[in-house]
């Protein structure tokens, strides 16, 4: 019940977010002349970049085969200059020409039309355009100005990101879906990571030797999803630790972390039932410096000697340091980061290692709960289509050796 | 409660930056949320180093393990802390001291009446006050009815920064012409400019070089309120202090300049300086030394004979040491009659002169569709004749003629504008010393392969080291007589400070020792992980000794006796084909599971659903 409240503070929270950048967007609108089309001159047509956030207008001139020719062909033989002005009669400036085009002019060979985007625009200022051309002998003419001001307006919705967010509402609404059904007590498999199964080894190996657990949650701050990946995974391993009453220790390098350490190892202890085992000193901060931290942790282990060493978060160049004095000292190693490059180092140097996505999955597996479990499933949707993707464009990319393209298709 | 709050906060700025990934109306919000992250986070630097001092003295106090090394962490921790916080040892910010300028403190709202400058304008549309540039917010205001803005008024006067800033924010001619007219009403006035200037970011009046009786009556006539009037009084006592300081070796040419002689007073060895010595006073007193100009070849010979018959000689081997083609080349490289024929002829060419906002306003409003922003220049070009080019080319190779009086006799043989005047002393001006050519010499001289005597040295750096004396004394009469306006204001790892040596010679080389570690460790787990007991083992192993050999010049050579028709299996090809296909691929894999992993955990925190990071799930 407490659940379905908190789904629904978010949902709300979301749906009112949503429905003012609604409303902010119609206000920026409402107090703007409408975006009209040339009127003066029928060959330049300036309108809205749809979809965007308010700081682009499209800009298309009409062209007569002549001119069109001279500007574009190969042997250019003229120069066509859209200046900008913001007011109408006033000081025009300069912001694009043609030849050369580097990209930025579109033409449209059929109807004799270039286009250009123009960026960097303000919504609150009003924009003259004039376009001239300069023949190679003669007179620069004026082709084309517009005498009703345009500005640019500002969509609710940032259109160039609709990729973006379909594959986000896809996979978040599969993840959430999962999570629902697993709720209503649909039975979910999870296959075992050896790396997870592990923890409970390592914690009563270092009871039995009377020696500590040394967490480590990486060195990045709490802003990185991989060090409360890590901090999920020690409230498991303090819970586990506090039965076996071993004792954890959980150096860090960010301030913010150690905070939210000891409250992970305060409600793991609590849960464990030893809320009088639960010591703050436990988690403390040592420097945010990347190699001070290595030497201050490389050589805790050394005096210290932990029969059990997890790495758990994001890990750069220390990752091998780390493991490898973990391995000199005999201590049973548990490693897992997202960090691509570092996991070659941890796979040589641990006994197990979580690679990339068994991190972020440790929570829902050492848990168990179905909620959480749900979420796992959610992500197999992701995979499933991004296969699919891939199998796709692997084909496509295979079929256009031998010369058919999907453009044969329409 | 207490696990719902930070759920919930967590969440609301988690779904505030998501929506405000796809919705532009809300961007602000999302860089609102992560500032709030960054004044969480240098909060949580307090904490950090308290939790440090806290650790690290428990540690010695218990006499644990490794004590001293904890010791060694809180003195060294409290060092860094101090001279990083105090800045100790670091200069103020150059830029932030106006060297030359006294300040006296005065707010905008304690300027005098006189000092309300207003211009009457008609300006419709939509101006609005947050797009002011930061230099102006305090100073500029205006009164607006339903037709637009009716008056802008200034406190103070405007700087030139100030007016282009105001003129570039709307490029509307009317706004432009506007702000013009209020700048020329609001400008210092003619008797006071170039001495006296309002800095509204500093809050305070300032006045270059000394402020003489005269300026002050000037600025007390202004009227004004009891602030500004001790402003005033304030600036008189601050720049009529007085500085002395006893001198070595004075350049013989110093003449001390006529526009500063009240000020500057040279008695013996000893300069008395009244109030700060300003940029201007300290160019002209470093200029003092000859530069360096076109040499003909009698010279040049006579030069480097001179350099010869000294104790050591110059070499002159052509295939080997030659000190004595390198000083000739050395000697003729300097500027030359035609360089600055071509650069005074450039000079003397009339340019088109732009319009004023004004002009080009009252052309609009006449009718004109199609401005141009540049009116023709208002008069012919100007160039040498032929007495004065020849007149040039026969007096910068004479090394008894004055080149500081080349503008008065040119001026004498011909047309000579302001222009070219100008252009002559800029070009006379960066024309390096004669010390600091012998310098270049000596060094190019001794990089040779050659020698110099200590004979040779003192001849060539005389001048050097005389010129670096006097600069160090002027610097010094700089510093001396200037007043301090932010001491804390210098960068704290400003090279040369006590914090940018402990970081330079301390942080650096212990961090690059613990990094270099790496190839220790990197050596000791290949060993480990190549150890082939197993299928895949053995599989990672002949991978590594494929990429190996195909990353060094061996497997190259090995595999050339590979026929082309089979190059692809060629070490280098193989191992191209191993790291930009089947490495590529893994590494894809694994990235792809990684950023639905993180959706997935970013989805459950945003929902509660996963709570553990925060202790256990329950409240």
């Amino acid at each position: 019940m407490k659940q379905f409240q908190f789904n629904t503070i978010i949902l709300a929270v979301g749906a009112v977010l949503l429905l003012t950048g609604l409303v902010s967007a119609e206000d920026s609108s409402a107090t703007k002349k409408p975006i009209q089309p040339q009127a003066e001159q029928a060959d330049l047509t300036i309108q809205d970049h749809s979809w965007d956030g308010g700081d682009e207008l499209d800009i298309r001139v009409k062209l007569s085969p002549e001119v069109f020719d001279s500007v574009t062909g190969d042997q250019a033989s003229g120069e066509l200059t859209l200046l900008q002005a913001e007011e109408f009669g006033g000081v025009y400036k300069q912001i694009s020409k043609l030849p050369p085009n580097d990209g930025s002019w579109e033409l449209d060979a059929e109807n004799h039309a270039v286009s250009i985007q123009i960026g960097d625009l303000n919504r609150e200022t009003e924009y003259f355009y004039r376009v001239y051309w300069q023949p190679q002998e003669g007179e620069k003419q004026l082709l084309a100005e517009n005498t009703v001001a345009n500005s640019p307006e500002r969509q609710w919705f940032s259109g160039e990101k609709w990729k973006l967010a379909l594959v986000g509402i896809l996979i978040c609404g599969s993840v959430i879906f999962f999570i629902e059904i697993a709720k209503r007590g649909w039975k979910l498999k999870v296959r075992r990571i050896a790396g997870l199964e592990a923890v409970d080894e390592a914690v009563g190996r270092a009871t039995e030797m009377g020696r500590s657990v040394l967490f480590v949650p990486g060195i990045q701050d709490m802003n990185d999803i991989q060090t409360i990946a890590g901090l999920n995974i020690l409230s498991h391993v303090a819970k586990t630790a506090a039965e076996y009453d071993a004792k954890v220790e959980v150096p860090t390098s960010r301030a913010l972390v150690m905070t939210a350490a000891r409250d992970t190892l305060q409600g793991a202890f609590m849960a464990a039932g030893r809320p009088d085992a639960y010591n703050p000193d436990l988690a403390y901060y040592v420097t945010d410096e990347q190699f001070g931290y290595v030497a201050y942790v490389a050589g805790t282990m050394v005096r210290e000697k932990p029969a059990a060493c997890f790495y758990l978060g994001a890990f750069f160049a220390e990752s091998l340091i780390l493991a490898e004095t973990g391995n000199s000292i005999g201590a049973i190693q548990v490693a897992g980061t997202a960090q691509p490059s570092q996991l070659p180092f941890f796979v040589a140097a641990c006994d197990y290692t979580l690679i990339g996505e068994e991190l972020f999955a440790a929570s829902a597996y050492l848990s168990g709960s179905p909620e959480e479990l749900g979420s796992l499933k959610g992500q197999d949707v992701g995979k499933i289509i991004v296969a699919v993707w891939l199998l796709a464009g692997c084909a496509i990319a295979t079929l256009s050796v031998w010369g058919i393209s999907l453009e044969m298709w329409y | 409660m207490k696990r719902t709050v930070p759920l919930l906060i967590a969440a609301c700025c988690g779904i505030v930056l998501i929506i405000t990934a796809f919705v532009p109306s809300l961007v602000s919000w999302g860089e609102t949320a992560t500032v709030w992250f960054d004044i969480l986070a240098a909060i949580a630097f307090v904490l950090g180093g308290g939790n440090l001092i806290k650790i690290h003295l428990k540690k010695v106090s218990d006499r644990n393990a490794g004590w001293a090394y904890s010791m060694i962490t809180i003195v060294t921790f409290l060092f860094t802390l101090f001279i990083g916080m105090v800045k100790w040892g670091v200069p103020p910010a150059e830029d932030q001291e106006y060297f030359g300028d006294t300040f006296a403190s005065v707010s905008v709202d304690e300027l005098p009446e006189s000092l309300s400058f207003t211009e009457p304008v008609k300006l419709s549309g939509i101006y609005d006050r947050d797009n002011l540039p930061d230099s102006v917010k305090r100073q500029l205001s205006w009164e607006q009815n339903e037709e637009g803005i009716t008056s802008l008024s200034f406190r103070g006067w405007m700087q030139e920064g100030q007016k282009e800033e105001l003129l570039e924010i709307h490029q509307n001619l009317q706004w432009q012409a506007a702000v013009e007219l209020l700048a020329e009403k609001s400008s210092v006035p003619e008797s006071l400019q170039g001495k006296i200037a309002y800095y509204a970011n500093h809050q305070a009046i300032s006045v270059t070089g000394v402020l003489t009786e005269d300026l002050q009556e000037q600025l007390l006539a202004l009227g004004g309120t009891p602030a500004w009037i001790d402003a005033v009084s304030m600036l008189a006592e601050k720049s009529n202090q007085q500085s002395t300081l006893e001198l070595r070796d004075i350049p013989p040419a110093l003449q001390i300049p006529e526009e500063s002689a009240e000020s500057l007073k040279l008695q013996g060895n000893t300069i008395a300086l009244t109030g700060p010595l300003t940029p201007a006073m300290s160019k002209e007193l470093l200029d003092v030394f000859p530069r360096v100009r076109p040499m003909s070849t009698d010279s040049i010979n006579k030069y480097v004979a001179q350099l010869e018959n000294m104790e050591g000689g110059l070499t002159n081997d052509p295939d080997g040491s030659d000190q004595k083609s390198v000083l000739t080349a050395m000697l003729g490289m300097s500027w030359n009659a035609d360089q600055l024929i071509v650069l005074l002829d450039e000079a003397g060419k009339s340019l088109p002169i732009k319009k004023t906002a004004c002009e080009l306003l009252a052309e609009k409003q006449s009718g004109v569709h199609e401005l141009k922003t540049m009116k023709p220049a208002s008069g012919p070009d100007v160039v040498l004749n032929e007495e004065q080019q020849s007149f040039l080319r026969e007096k910068v190779v004479d090394p008894d003629y004055n080149l500081n009086n080349l503008g008065v006799d040119l001026k004498e043989k011909g047309t000579w504008i302001a222009s070219q005047e100008s252009a002559l002393q800029k070009f006379l001006g960066q024309a390096s010393t004669i010390g600091a050519r012998n310098k270049l010499i000596c060094l190019s001289l001794t990089n040779d392969g050659g020698g110099l005597s200590d004979e040779q040295f003192a001849f060539l750096l005389a001048p050097y080291r005389a010129e670096h004396l006097w600069n160090q004394q002027v610097h010094g009469l700089l510093v001396m007589s200037h007043e301090v306006k932010y001491p804390w204001s210098g960068a704290y790892l400003v090279s040369g400070s006590p914090f940018w040596f402990t970081y330079e010679y301390a942080f650096k080389p212990l961090t690059a020792t613990m990094f270099s570690l790496l190839a220790f460790y990197v050596a000791s787990a290949a060993f480990r992980a190549f150890r082939a007991k197993n299928f895949e083992a053995f599989l990672l192993l002949g991978t590594a000794f494929i990429i190996l050999l195909g990353r060094t010049f061996a497997g190259e050579w090995l595999s050339s006796l590979v026929p082309d028709y089979l190059a692809a299996l060629r070490v280098e090809n193989i191992t191209s084909f191993v790291m930009t296909v089947v490495n590529t691929a893994g590494n894809r894999a694994i990235m792809i599971g990684i950023s639905l992993g993180i959706v997935s955990t970013s989805l459950k925190i945003l929902l509660g659903v996963d709570r553990t990071y925060l202790g256990s799930g329950e409240d």
